[in-house]
């Protein structure tokens, strides 16, 4: 007879289908299949997926669906789970005050203090003091020009200037005298007039002094002590730019607002313990560490992390149908992160990079929805569908096709929605853990540390996670993430020159940001660590005998998360301290780390029917 | 080949029959970016035969040639026949040959290349609502005083496009208007006189390219 194996996950439905011959015997797999999975895990929503994983695998054995005697389904993926991040502070500019901001070619060098003045006024201007001109884009670049060389000549003290087009180096070009000139300031007709301003530029390949100081705008400014401590996020979000304008206001005032993060309440079986959020993920890790295991969560309401909670409360609400109050949160991952924002009042779109704290967390579902969706699933299809065994049983089971290996092993499941661990040891029952976050939180964290777009359009943020990058440096070739160096018969297309791109199989995929390989790549890199390499630590001490990781010798990686071009080597690299082997499965030997728990069901349901 | 004791520089040539003022634009896109261009002798009278002699003439490798409807980036390891960029100046040829200067400066400095229609820049895709109001008032500015009503007309229901449309407006303003003032020595002035830049004609058009792109909608 023909046996499915279905294992539906958070982000793929995988099939493995089987003819399995007489009670005992080793079952004959024809084909596998690996789908997206449609809808949220453990829902109704699931079968439309689930059938286009059974037709694909019948199409390949050259079946129909008819075909197929039994359906066998994983018993209620016991866990679902959901991301969420927040920021926990904010810059807000309530007057204009600053632009800090990267143009492409601010022209000039140095620093100049002075009051601003419309470049208008230069003609009356007063020779008596300093002055900063404030350059709108209805003066073209000569015009400018002219205007402030005219100025200077006759004896006003032009210091800098603040521009709106992209003209800074045109005009620094065309004026008597070495001036700083930030360009491309889009609202400038924001910038207040008679007020006192420092502009700065630093020269090629620096990054500005002074204004990036707070004690160094105190002197410019010759501001008290209190109004230094003002100005400490002005300083702050200028870090590392190449112009700058501070412009003091009187009323100016740029703060770091805390936002009122909240605090999470765990509540263990045993003991609860209250993690502000503000203290970073760190510090709630440790709470979780010392409430395990874990009961339910709850956030402090009228917070952002109380706000998030009962979000994720809510959408498993919404999915299970059972009342808010019965949906108990049983793992958190919170990772810190820092993420650029736009501050609130800034002229020229600036960004500044604030503390978040993204979380993820899973609940527990219980055994009638995968009843439901069995019942649905049968009426669907018109075949038998039965529950099988425990997944990670199942996916111990599945592993073990792998050439190689043998008992004793402790598997390490990488998915999209979890991190899974099971051990397998002589003479004991399996043990195993689900916890909270994997690969759709590693695209989160990209997706936010690098400003992609968001929402639906995650692909950006999942396709970075998912290839190596190349920075093309001519129209001939490319360098590699390792410096190595690629040439090409061809030319490339000339969208491509110059940018960061993308391996993919379609070939390179250009990245629409102006974000270094360097930056993104190390973005990319401490997303996977801080989300995979500590839940794979997590999980494995949470099954290893004594929880002491020394214990497993063998630990083999499934799950899509395994076919991760660097992750098994991070894995490696960690484990290493503990003398533990660790390596990718090859379930049935030709499969990769994918396929296990279906493959697993189908072995399970053999071996069952010989008992019977 | 280039002499060695010749300054690095995009060497440029004029191809006969296009306006030789144009050389002045690309020179700009060029110097914002930061690298010097010469005028060269157009080596042939067609277009991307002169941009490949300019390239080939050049010591950073680069060469840019000016026809008479279309400005061509050329550089040494391309094959002859085949340009790096060909872009027709569609009625804007000031603003094109700007950003063909600069993008010729561009491959110099290795940064990736200028294209009218690529709107990636995130802060173009979000602007935010007193940017907005800044583009309106620049149309109201602007002689095109149905642009202004356009906007106010959608002002409650749809926002979004009432602000395409008094963008539309104005670009439509600018280019017409521009046109008519090609003959002036400085076209900046023209630009100036209509309270826009060439880089926000640039990108209003480029904002207006893609709503077309978008909705298959004809503006007239």
């Amino acid at each position: 007879m023909k046996v499915a194996g279905v294992d539906i996950g958070n982000s793929t439905t995988e099939v493995a289908l089987a003819e399995v011959g007489a009670p005992g015997g080793v079952p004959n797999f024809l084909a596998s299949s690996r789908m997206p999975t449609t809808g949220i895990k453990g829902t109704l929503a699931n079968v439309p997926g689930v059938v286009r994983a059974l037709e694909t695998a019948v199409q390949q054995a050259g079946l129909a669906l008819g075909d197929i005697d039994l359906v066998l389904l994983n018993e209620a993926t016991p866990v679902i789970g959901d991301i969420a991040m927040e920021t926990i502070t904010e810059t807000i500019i309530t007057e204009s005050s600053m632009i800090g901001h990267n143009p492409n070619s601010p022209g000039g060098l140095g620093i100049g203090v002075g009051v601003t003045h419309d470049i208008s006024e230069l003609e009356t201007a007063p020779t008596d003091e300093a002055i900063i001109a404030v350059v709108p884009k209805t003066y073209d670049f000569t015009r400018a020009a002219q205007m402030l060389a005219a100025a200077i000549e006759r004896g006003v003290d032009v210091t800098a200037a603040i521009v709106q087009g992209d003209d800074g180096v045109l005009i620094a070009n065309r004026l008597p005298k070495k001036l700083p000139i930030v360009d491309e300031v889009k609202l400038i007709d924001q910038v207040p007039l008679g007020m006192l301003a420092a502009v700065e530029v630093a020269d090629h390949g620096q990054s500005i002094q002074q204004l990036s100081n707070p004690y160094g705008i105190a002197t410019l400014f010759k501001l008290t002590p209190q109004e230094t401590t003002m100005i400490i996020p002005i300083a702050k979000a200028l870090i590392g730019l190449r112009s700058a304008v501070v412009i003091r206001t009187p009323a100016g005032d740029v703060q770091t607002r805390h936002i009122p993060a909240g605090s999470l309440k765990l509540i263990g079986e045993r003991r609860t313990v209250d993690a502000p959020m503000d203290s970073g993920a760190d510090a709630i890790m440790d709470a979780l560490a010392q409430a395990f295991p874990l009961k339910d969560v709850e956030g402090e309401s009228g917070t952002n992390v109380g706000g998030m909670v009962a979000r994720v409360r809510q959408t498993m609400s919404n999915m299970t149908k059972k009342p808010a109050s019965e949906v108990h949160i049983r793992d958190v991952l919170a990772v810190d992160c820092l993420v650029p924002q736009r501050v609130s009042g800034g002229l020229a779109q600036e960004f500044s990079m604030e503390n978040a704290v993204g979380l993820a967390a899973m609940v527990n579902t219980d055994k009638l929805l995968m009843e439901q969706l069995a019942e649905g699933l049968h009426k669907e299809l018109g075949i038998k569908v039965q529950l099988g065994g425990v997944e990670a049983n199942m996916a111990i089971l599945g592993t073990l096709t792998t050439p190689g290996l043998d008992t004793p092993l402790a598997i390490l499941d990488l998915g999209a929605g979890s991190t899974d661990a099971a051990i397998l040891e002589k003479d004991r029952d399996v043990r195993s853990v689900h916890l909270a976050g994997a690969g759709d939180m590693v695209t989160l964290l990209i997706q936010r540390e690098l400003d992609l777009p968001g929402g639906n359009e995650t692909d950006v943020a999942e396709q970075i996670k998912r290839f190596p990058l190349v920075r093309v440096e001519s129209l001939f070739h490319v360098r590699h993430e390792d410096n190595t160096v690629r040439f090409f018969e061809e030319p490339l297309d000339p969208k491509l020159f110059g940018r960061v791109a993308l391996i993919t199989p379609d070939g390179l995929s250009p990245i629409p940001t102006h974000h270094t390989l360097d930056r993104i790549r190390e973005v990319r890199r401490e997303a996977k660590r801080r989300v995979f390499v500590r839940n794979a630590m997590r999980a494995l001490s949470a099954v290893a005998p004594a929880g002491n990781i020394r214990e497993i010798q063998f630990v083999a990686v499934v799950g899509g998360s395994g076919l991760d071009f660097e992750v098994a080597r991070m894995l490696t690299d960690q484990l290493a301290h503990y003398g533990t082997v660790i390596g990718t499965a090859n379930i049935r030997g030709s499969l990769g780390p994918v396929n296990a728990v279906a493959t697993g069901l189908v072995l399970s349901h053999a071996r069952h029917q010989g008992a019977v | 080949m280039a002499e060695k004791s010749e300054r690095p520089t995009i060497n440029v040539a004029v191809v006969r029959g296009a306006a030789p003022s144009l050389y002045d634009w690309v020179l700009i896109g060029a110097e914002e970016e930061g690298v010097p261009t010469k005028l060269a002798e157009a080596a042939s009278g067609d277009v991307v035969d002169a941009a490949y002699a300019a390239a080939i003439s050049s010591r950073i490798d680069i060469g840019v040639a000016i026809g008479a409807d279309a400005i061509v980036l050329h550089e040494r390891h391309m094959p002859p026949e085949k340009p790096v960029l060909t872009i027709p100046y569609e009625g804007k040829s000031e603003a094109v040959c700007r950003r063909a200067g600069a993008n010729a400066a561009r491959m110099v400095a290795r940064l990736p290349l200028l294209f009218e229609d690529a709107v990636e820049d995130v802060d173009e895709q979000v602007r935010p609502a007193s940017e907005r109001r800044a583009a309106a008032r620049s149309a109201a500015s602007a002689p095109a005083k149905t642009a202004a009503a356009s906007w106010d007309g959608n002002g409650g229901g749809m926002p979004a496009q009432g602000q395409a449309r008094a963008e539309g407006s104005a670009a439509r303003t600018c280019t017409n208007q521009h046109a008519a003032e090609t003959a002036r020595p400085t076209a900046g002035e023209a630009a100036s006189q209509l309270a826009l830049s060439e880089a926000e004609i640039r990108k209003i058009v480029k904002i207006v390219v893609a709503i077309i792109k978008e909705r298959g909608t004809q503006w007239r």
